[in-house]
């Protein structure tokens, strides 16, 4: 996917745990282990805001769009 | 208010697979005394055809059996689509309520419901031939009706067709929800 989910980047630099910001956001650690690898359609606002609150960050910290190469 | 609201459907569900395979058995239990009956007792049945057909005087006991057959395949027909109906309500009984596994099995039970209507409707013809080839020539004939349960067969497979596609299209969109955090 073009989009990349930079959540393990963030929380390392945070020094925080996924099982703490999961308590800390309100979503299971399933939840965020799928968001971690980019192995989901999509996040809700209501969560990247959650997010974005608990990491003081942007939602560009979290996010990044770097285009597919074609494989042809 | 969701949760208790899934609970209700769950257990509703779950009477409701019960009683349809209660009545999936008692229909088994007929088909076979339906068969059995037109060997043991053929009376009864030329009772019943003489019913159904007033002007058919001399009915034989192959043509019982006949139309035994006809009556029990129409049964079985039926049986197949409250089977399928059966589990589609275990499968909403389950802990999915919105599966496309539901959606299937409901599917499933329209087609067959729609068949036993169709069937019902058509049967008539050799049911009424059988029923009459004992009479004289110029008195044998074929009857073809349309009654209200075959308007109310076709209507409601047609609407159990209707709500398994809308039941898929709601399973794809909770799946599509749930790879949403």
């Amino acid at each position: 996917m073009a989009i990349i989910v930079r959540l393990d980047v963030m929380l390392a630099l945070r020094k925080m745990r996924s099982k703490e910001l999961a308590a800390r956001i309100g979503i299971t650690e399933q939840n965020l282990s799928l968001l971690k690898s980019g192995k989901v359609k999509g996040i809700r606002f209501e969560t990247l805001e959650r997010i974005c609150a608990e990491l003081d960050c942007q939602p560009g910290d979290l996010l990044t769009f770097e285009p597919e190469q074609d494989q042809d | 208010m969701e949760y208790s609201m899934s609970i209700k459907v769950t257990r509703t569900s779950q009477k409701l697979a019960l009683l349809l395979r209660a009545v999936v058995i008692l229909a088994l239990v007929a088909g076979l005394a339906l068969l059995a009956g037109s060997v043991l007792a053929p009376e009864l049945w030329k009772g019943w055809i003489r019913n159904v057909y007033p002007q058919v005087t001399d009915v034989s006991e192959w043509q019982v059996v006949l139309l035994a057959l006809l009556a029990t395949a129409q049964l079985g027909l039926t049986t197949i689509a409250l089977w399928w109906l059966a589990r589609m309500f275990s499968s909403v009984s389950g802990e999915e309520p919105l599966s496309l596994e539901a959606a299937a099995h409901m599917r499933r039970a329209s087609r067959w419901l729609l068949a036993a209507t169709l069937y019902a409707m058509v049967a008539q013809i050799p049911a009424s031939l059988v029923a009459s080839l004992n009479q004289p020539e110029g008195a044998r004939f074929i009857a073809l009706g349309l009654s209200t349960s075959h308007a109310s067969g076709v209507l409601a497979s047609l609407v159990l067709y209707a709500v398994a596609s809308i039941q898929e299209l709601a399973a794809q969109v909770r799946d599509d929800n749930r790879q949403i955090v």
